[in-house]
Parts: C-alpha cells; sequence; structure tokens
C-alpha cells in the first residue's frame, strides 16, 4: 500500500466507518450503532498507539509534506479520539431528542472527529483552512440536530454565522501570508520578519485575522459570543463534544501556528496573548456567576479554561506548552464528565437547569460523587488533575517572568470556585424536589467513572503524564526548560 | 513501622469504611469513626512517650520518591514543632467525635467527610513537602465545606461558601509563593528543609512577595484582623462539633505555617516583618476583645474571643525570641483545649435550650450546678487565670515579646483585662441573677458530654501547673529555629 495513503489511515478508518454507517441498511438499533462507533474509535485509536510506538523516527511527512505525523500529532489525535469516545458514550445514555438511534447522529461524529485529527497534523495553510471548515460545518449540523427546536436550530444558526465569519477572517490572513511570503507551508511563517520591514502593516494584519479565526473556534473574549448560545442549545453531548474537540484541536493549531512557526517579534503576539487571556479568563468567569442553565454555566467556564490555557501559550516557552498538554488531559475528561453529568441528570426531568439538580446526592449518591469531583477539579482543589493544570499553567507564566498573568488567573480561579461549588451546593445542600431515581444508563455511569478515575489518576500519579507531555512537544525543548524534565 | 502514615491515613480509610457500611446502620458508622479517632489518639500518645525531646530534626521520618519527573517527595516528619498539635489534632478528633452524638442526619455522609477532615489536618502538621503539604491544607476545606454547609445552622450555606472563598483566595497566593520558591531553586526542589538548609537564592524584593504570598494564607486561618470575617460566620453556623474542630486546630494550621515555613524559609523578610506582626497581633488581641464583648450570641462571643487569643499567638511569633515562640506555641495548643472546650459547652446548652441568644438566659448556676462548675473552669483558663493553661501562653508570648516591642507589648496587656471582662460579663449573664421561669425545666450536662470535657480540664490543669510538659518537647526545635533566624535566645 502507498505510505501516503497508510499515514492516513486513522482519517480514512474513521470517514468510511462512518459511511458505512449511513447506508448500511441493517443498523437500527441504537446501542449497536454506538458500539460501532466506539469500535471504530478504538481502531482509529490504536492505529494511532501502534505508529506511537513504532520507529522511533519522531516524525514523518506524507502528502508531499502537507501532512505530518510527529509525536505533537500522536498527542492530541489521541486526546481527540478519547473526547469523541466518550461522547459517544454519552450519546448513548442520551434520551433527549431522539439522537440516540439516529445514524446520520453517529456518522457526522466520526466525520467531524476525521477532520479535527486532520486538523491537527495539516502542515499547510490551505489545508489547515479545509479541516476547520469540515469541522466547523459538521459542528453546525450537530448543533442544529433537533431540527424541530428552536432554541437548536437558533443556536445552530449563531453558531453558523459567527463560524462563517471568522473562518472568513481566516482564509483572508492565509491570502495575505501567501502574498508576502509566496507559500501556504507552515514554514513560511517563519519568512515573516524578513518582509515585516516592508509591510509591517500588512504582517500586523494578517497575524491579527489569523488570531481571530482561531478565537472564534477556541472561544475566546471577545469572539466567544456564540458559545454559550450553542451550547445551551445544542443538544447536550453535541454540547459536550465542541466543548472537547475543536478545544483541543485549536490549542493544537494555536502551538503549530504561533509557538513553533510565528516567531516572537512578529506583532508583538505573546503580549496579545497575553491581554486575550486577562480578558477571557476574567469575562468567563465573571459571566458564568450568574449562570442558572448548567449548560451554559459549562459554556461560560470553558471559555475561562481556554483562557487560563491561552496563558501558557503567550508566555511562549516549551514549559508553558507543555503545561497547556497537561491541562488539555485534565479538561477532557472534567468537561466530558460535567456534561455527562448534565445529560443524567436531564434524562429524568428534560430539564437542564441548576434547579433539576437539587437534592441529587440523596437520589443518586454515586452519580452526585462523581459529578462533584468533575466539579470540584474545574475549580481547581487538589488532588484533582484540574488543579494541577492550573498550577503547572501559573507555574509557566512565573517561570517566563508573567507574574502579573498567573495573579489575575490565581483570583480568577478564586471567583470560579463560587460558581463551581453552587452547583454542588445544588446537589448536596438543597432538599430535593422528588425522590425518583434517575433512569439507568449504563453507559453514561461509565463514563463519568472513566472521567473521575481519570482525574484521580492524573492528579496522584502525574509522572507519566507529565513525562509524556515532555515526550509531545513540537519541538525538543532545551534542557531544564521544563521542572520535570530535570531528573532526564 | 510507618507510624506518621498510619496517623494521618487510618481516618481516611476509616472515611472509605464508612462507604461500605449501608447508610442506615447509623451505630456501625459512629463505631468506625470512633474507632478511628482513638487508634489515631492512642498512637499519638505512643509518640508523646516516644518522642525524643532532646535529639534535633526530625523523628519518625518517612521519606519516597513519589513524582520523581518533578522531583516531588512523599515525606512526613514529626518535630518539637508538629508533636503538640498533633496530640491536639487527636485529642480534639476524638473529643468531638463523641460530641458528634448530637448528628442525627446523613450521618453516613458526616462521618465519611469528618474522618476525611481529620486527614487533611494531620497531614497539613506531619507533611515535610510543600507540594504534600499544600494538598493536605486544600483537602481540609473541601470537608470543612459540606460539614457546614450540610449540617450547620439557619445562615450554614453563606458561612460555608465564605469559608470556602475566603481560604481559598488565601491559597492561590500560596501556590504562587511555593510555585515561585520551586522553580528558582536548582535542582527544582519542593522539600520544606531541603529549602531552608538551601535557602532562598531569591532577590530581596522577590523574598517580599513570596513571604506574602504565605502570609495571606496562613493570615486568612489563623485569622489576623481584617481577614477574620469569615470566622465569626463560619464558627457560628457550623454545628458543635465542628466548630470545634475549626477553632481547635484549623486556626493552628495558619500559625503552624508562620514556625514551619514563613520564618525559617525567609528569615530576613520575617526580622523586617516582626513589628507589622506585632502590630497586628495588638490589634486581633484589642479589637477581638472588644468585639466579643458586644455579642449577645454565646457563640459568637467565643468566636470572636478566639481572634483575641490568636493575637497572642502573632504577638509571640513577632518577637523572635524563645519565650516569644514558645508562648506562641502554648498558646496555640492551650487555645485549643480551652477554646474546644467552650464550643463544646456552648453546643450543650444550645441543645437544651435552642437559643444562644445571651440576654435569654440568667440564674442558671443554682439550675445546673455542674454544668455551670465546667463552664467557669473553662472561662477562667480562657480569660487566663494563672494556674490553668490560658494563662501560661499569654505570658510567656508577652514576655517574650516585650523587649522587643515595649510599647506594643503593653498595649496589648489591655487585652487581658477586656478578655477577662469578656468572660466576666458572660458568667454574670449566663448564670448569675434571677433564673428565668422559662428554663425551670432545663436539664444539666450529662455523662457524655462531661467526659467529652473532662481530657480537656486535665490538660488545661496540668499545663497550667507544669507547662514544661509541652515546652520541653517544642523547646529544642524552637531554639534551632530561633538560632537559624539569628534572634535572640537568650531571652
Amino acid at each position: 500500500m502507498n505510505s501516503d495513503i497508510l499515514s492516513i489511515l486513522p482519517e480514512l478508518i474513521l470517514a468510511i466507518g462512518g459511511m458505512a454507517l449511513l447506508i448500511l441498511p441493517f443498523l437500527r438499533a441504537g446501542r449497536l450503532l454506538g458500539l460501532i462507533a466506539l469500535a471504530l474509535l478504538a481502531a482509529a485509536f490504536d492505529l494511532g498507539l501502534l505508529r506511537a510506538l513504532g520507529p522511533p523516527a519522531a516524525m514523518s511527512l506524507s502528502f508531499s509534506g502537507m501532512l505530518i505525523q510527529d509525536r505533537f500529532a500522536d498527542f492530541f489525535q489521541a486526546a481527540i479520539i478519547a473526547a469523541a469516545g466518550l461522547v459517544v458514550l454519552s450519546v448513548m445514555g442520551y434520551a433527549g431528542g431522539q439522537v440516540r438511534a439516529r445514524r446520520e447522529f453517529y456518522a457526522l461524529l466520526l466525520f467531524t472527529t476525521a477532520g479535527l485529527l486532520l486538523v491537527v497534523r495539516a502542515q499547510n495553510l490551505a489545508l489547515i483552512y479545509l479541516g476547520l471548515e469540515l469541522v466547523s460545518i459538521l459542528s453546525y449540523l450537530l448543533v442544529g440536530f433537533r431540527k424541530r427546536d428552536s432554541l437548536s436550530i437558533e443556536a445552530a444558526l449563531k453558531y453558523f454565522l459567527f463560524g462563517a465569519l471568522s473562518t472568513g477572517a481566516f482564509v483572508y490572513g492565509i491570502s495575505l501570508i501567501y502574498g508576502l511570503t509566496g507559500s501556504l507551508q507552515l514554514s513560511a511563517l517563519a519568512a515573516l520578519p524578513r518582509v515585516m520591514p516592508a509591510a509591517p502593516g500588512l504582517v500586523l494584519v494578517s497575524v491579527l485575522l489569523l488570531t481571530i479565526g482561531l478565537g472564534f473556534k477556541l472561544a475566546l473574549v471577545p469572539f466567544h459570543m456564540w458559545a454559550p448560545d450553542a451550547y445551551e442549545g445544542a443538544p447536550a453531548p453535541v454540547a459536550s463534544f465542541i466543548s472537547l474537540g475543536p478545544k483541543l484541536a485549536g490549542f493544537a493549531l494555536l502551538a503549530r501556528l504561533f509557538l513553533v512557526g510565528l516567531p516572537r517579534e512578529v506583532a508583538s503576539w505573546p503580549l496579545l496573548f497575553g491581554g486575550i487571556a486577562v480578558v477571557t479568563m476574567t469575562l468567563g468567569n465573571i459571566a458564568a456567576l450568574s449562570q442558572t442553565n448548567v449548560k451554559r454555566l459549562l459554556a461560560y467556564s470553558s471559555i475561562a479554561h481556554a483562557g487560563t490555557m491561552v496563558i501558557g501559550i503567550a508566555v511562549a516557552t516549551p514549559f508553558g506548552l507543555a503545561a497547556v498538554m497537561y491541562y488539555l488531559l485534565a479538561y477532557l475528561l472534567m468537561n466530558a464528565a460535567a456534561f455527562a453529568g448534565v445529560i443524567a441528570v436531564g434524562n429524568a426531568s428534560g430539564r437542564e437547569d441548576l434547579g433539576a439538580f437539587a437534592g441529587l446526592s440523596r437520589r443518586e449518591p454515586a452519580i452526585a460523587f462523581m459529578i462533584t469531583v468533575a466539579f470540584l477539579s474545574l475549580a481547581g482543589v487538589p488532588p484533582l488533575a484540574g488543579f494541577f493544570g492550573k498550577m503547572w499553567i501559573f507555574g509557566s507564566a512565573l517561570k517566563a517572568g508573567a507574574v502579573g498573568l498567573a495573579v489575575v488567573a490565581a483570583l480568577n480561579s478564586v471567583v470560579a470556585l463560587f460558581y463551581y461549588v453552587r452547583v454542588i451546593k445544588t446537589m448536596y445542600i438543597d432538599p430535593a424536589a422528588t425522590s425518583a431515581r434517575l433512569p439507568r444508563s449504563r453507559s453514561l455511569k461509565l463514563a463519568l467513572a472513566l472521567c473521575t478515575i481519570g482525574l484521580f489518576l492524573l492528579g496522584l500519579w502525574q509522572g507519566p503524564w507529565l513525562d509524556l507531555t515532555a515526550r509531545s512537544l513540537p519541538l525538543v525543548p532545551p534542557p531544564d526548560s521544563l521542572p520535570w524534565s530535570q531528573g532526564h | 513501622m510507618p507510624i506518621l502514615s498510619l496517623i494521618v491515613f487510618l481516618p481516611l480509610a476509616g472515611a472509605l469504611l464508612t462507604l461500605l457500611v449501608p447508610k442506615e446502620r447509623t451505630g456501625l458508622i459512629r463505631g468506625i469513626a470512633l474507632l478511628a479517632t482513638f487508634l489515631v489518639l492512642a498512637l499519638s500518645v505512643w509518640l508523646l512517650l516516644h518522642f525524643q525531646a532532646a535529639a534535633t530534626g526530625f523523628q519518625f521520618e518517612q521519606k519516597a520518591s513519589w513524582i520523581p519527573q518533578i522531583n516531588v517527595w512523599y515525606h512526613l516528619g514529626l518535630d518539637g514543632l508538629s508533636l503538640p498539635l498533633i496530640f491536639l489534632t487527636a485529642l480534639l478528633s476524638f473529643v468531638a467525635a463523641i460530641a458528634s452524638a448530637s448528628i442525627h442526619e446523613r450521618l453516613k455522609e458526616y462521618f465519611f467527610l469528618y474522618l476525611l477532615l481529620v486527614t487533611g489536618m494531620l497531614g497539613t502538621f506531619l507533611a515535610l513537602d510543600l507540594f504534600l503539604f499544600y494538598l493536605f491544607w486544600e483537602i481540609v476545606l473541601v470537608p470543612m465545606y459540606f460539614l457546614i454547609g450540610i449540617w450547620g445552622g439557619p445562615r450554614r450555606e453563606y458561612a460555608a461558601i465564605k469559608f470556602f472563598l475566603y481560604t481559598l483566595a488565601g491559597s492561590v497566593f500560596m501556590l504562587l509563593a511555593i510555585l515561585t520558591c520551586y522553580l528558582k531553586t536548582t535542582p527544582h526542589s519542593f522539600s520544606i528543609p531541603g529549602l531552608v538548609e538551601q535557602g532562598l537564592n531569591l532577590p530581596h524584593a522577590v523574598q517580599w512577595w513570596v513571604f506574602l504570598g504565605f502570609f495571606l494564607a496562613f493570615a486568612i486561618k489563623v485569622p489576623i484582623f481584617p481577614f477574620h470575617t469569615w470566622l465569626p460566620d463560619a464558627h457560628v453556623e457550623a454545628p458543635t462539633p465542628i466548630s470545634v474542630l475549626l477553632a481547635g486546630v484549623l486556626l493552628k494550621m495558619g500559625g503552624y505555617g508562620f514556625f514551619r515555613i514563613s520564618l525559617p524559609l525567609l528569615p530576613k523578610v520575617a526580622a523586617e516583618f516582626s513589628l507589622a506582626l506585632a502590630a497586628l497581633g495588638l490589634i486581633n488581641i484589642v479589637y477581638g476583645a472588644l468585639v466579643a464583648m458586644a455579642q449577645t450570641d454565646f457563640k459568637k462571643m467565643v468566636a470572636y474571643s478566639s481572634v483575641s487569643h490568636m493575637g497572642f499567638v502573632l504577638l509571640g511569633l513577632s518577637a523572635l525570641t524563645l519565650s516569644g515562640f514558645n508562648g506562641a506555641m502554648l498558646e496555640m495548643f492551650n487555645h485549643g483545649m480551652i477554646t474546644g472546650g467552650m464550643f463544646l459547652l456552648v453546643g450543650v446548652l444550645y441543645d437544651r435550650a435552642h437559643t444562644r441568644n445571651l440576654a435569654d438566659f440568667g440564674g442558671l448556676g443554682a439550675k445546673v450546678p455542674v454544668y455551670s462548675g465546667l463552664l467557669i473552669f473553662f472561662s477562667m483558663a480562657s480569660l487566663g487565670l494563672p494556674g490553668l493553661s490560658g494563662f501560661v501562653g499569654e505570658f510567656l508570648s508577652l514576655l517574650g515579646c516585650f523587649p522587643v516591642h515595649p510599647v506594643l507589648t503593653a498595649a496589648s496587656v489591655i487585652g487581658l483585662v477586656l478578655g477577662a471582662s469578656v468572660f466576666l460579663l458572660m458568667i454574670q449573664k449566663v448564670l448569675l441573677g434571677p433564673l428565668h421561669p422559662k428554663w425551670a425545666a432545663l436539664a444539666d450536662i450529662n455523662r457524655r458530654e462531661i467526659f467529652t470535657l473532662v481530657p480537656l480540664m486535665l490538660f488545661i490543669l496540668w499545663v497550667g501547673l507544669w507547662p514544661k510538659t509541652i515546652m520541653g518537647l517544642q523547646t529544642p526545635a524552637l531554639s534551632a529555629l530561633l538560632y537559624r533566624l539569628g534572634g535572640n535566645l537568650g531571652w
């Protein structure tokens, strides 16, 4: 087989498998559809794993240098597939909106996942744009999947309008870069400082446009307006997915475009991202304080988390990026768990507001405990993974001398505690409106349990995960740049 | 024998065990909690007996690599600074577990959280790695939030979240300080003795920021004015056994932090900060006592008197003399015993009368004589009657601080007078005067309640008469610390 084809085997498996799900006539049962989707994801995951374990050559290019396969891509691909797997588990336990038994739904999820896998390894700006478009268009469909629900439609439309605008900005930025450097390869970005004296304005504009494009995908302030509505209107598993997959891919892109590609002096982008981080964290947290719909609350919370992670990009050090990668693993688990909790509660009452959580600890102690772990981790309480994500981000800021960023982030984590604990309070302190137990769902419980175990594991048994982030950095870090490379 | 690990994790094991018990079997759950806390107490007594007071350095030390990649060690150790507090924690946990007989709702969750809290407190006093220390420090917050929030009084939700937010705000700055220490040493290290040995190679200004980071966390825990406003709410709303632990142990975590981390790690800044700390101590003493005097709620009065008492700890700390340090440490130990007892007594009265309004009582002295006797005993200890332990700690703090900050110390003495009037006024309002007919059927204190108070009384009397029992344990460690700080060893 052609080695180019071989290199995109995981994406191919997901794409072809998704099509098979669409056309094969005997696939009716919801359970079976979900299991097949899981099997396909597992196959893609294993292939990635096989490649990661394979030849020690850290990276290989394919399709004439359009795609790269390095440890960095392996890391993000594995995380994206894991996120998709957790989402499929939640879909299987989701009772609302006749989503569970719809083959198109699983197919769309698989296609989107394939798109995300492609994005994190693209080495060419045009290909990145195509991958982003693929992911975006499929996400609009997923958000608007409940087509008779006006909230879902509104959310999809809003997401679409903002998304179209942002990809427009992104593609405009790309075209400017092509005009300036004559190439669409990522390596062309390194040439920008050379053309800067001739056209400083154009360079600045092109960098800003790229930032806008990615800022929309990551829901960074001031490009975040779509997120709360999209999260609220979308079916809960879709909200879970768009809070995970595009975030993971978006941070991979930020790293490839800015940290690796763009020299620091161009448009002094680290400063730009520092500012974005501050406003994103602060606004996300403050807006989350007054939310009563838990999905909306989680939307603002993920805006705030993205803001915190941007600090790791803004400091522009290997330590910062490694911290972001560790944080993303934690974020993946705790957000997936929080949304699984929303689904479990929503299944019983059809509601997704705080009131539906009232007294959950007495009706479902195990589920309430697992949701509590997720929210405590989101709030950054040790020894859970979310705390250590924050801690390493703070550490990278301190090491880079950005004390102001660290202090703002620290203050923000205090504000965040308030709204996360409010959910926990509702479950444990408020009286229950009903004593009915939740409808049983083994797949939801499995997703929650996996995330809970993972959050403890990532926190208390950190070593291997820190090693993983160090190994997966896109560039070999200089010695002693990471606190966790000192022993090696 | 890994005795320190056993002490720290026995309560956690008990907590996990309670999860396996069906929630209807309340007797068994209580039994597990009592057994776990009793075993911890027994082990801490064993430690008291086997501790080599004269030896320097840490004893019963345990060290194992935990996360080698970032040089994090599971490192526990005991010295003269931690031993009295470990014993205090163990004793109060056992006593408060008995006093938890007044809790009837959601018992399984209660004791799970209770035992988790005990593990966190003990771990904080034993951890010798900043990473581990921070973990235990934070683990305390979560169960405490629930214990106040679920089993507390009418304003429990407000008090619980206020406690959580305040203490977290302090600890995130401690985290930044810890990270700065960690990242600025080569090789990066979290080890407290290691960092102290090595000295922080930081510019003076940065040392100040690091000191302030730690200070904020400890100041909120102690609490130091103006960071004390969480305390009256939390102490008043918490159920009795939890108030006992809050006042008895949690406040000590702040004072202990100064001794264990701030002073040895940043000796220069600590010396420069001495005057400010003494001034804060004075404010705590006088302000706390004045506010306590104005309270109409019995529990709130005791809570504010804690603020006043912790002022003596600050005063002793600021002195950087051996007497001052001894006084501060002793005051922490004594305050735990005395105020723990006071909260138990408030709880006893509240369980019967369902009110804590001081103006509602009067004339109880003849009605409930045993209770009155106990209340007078603890009040006398609290106001610093010579012969009881409260006096020794306060006296030593003042004595140690006098040569260093004479004016501030002299002003602080007013606090003793104010403290006395706080408790005497309370005794007058509750025990003296005509008996309100409403309390004609008030029952006297029962045997279980007396049993929780007797051990505390014994220690208050013992330490009051023979303070060397505790001072002998802590003096060598304090001298070593003072030697490192270049303070006045002779005074």
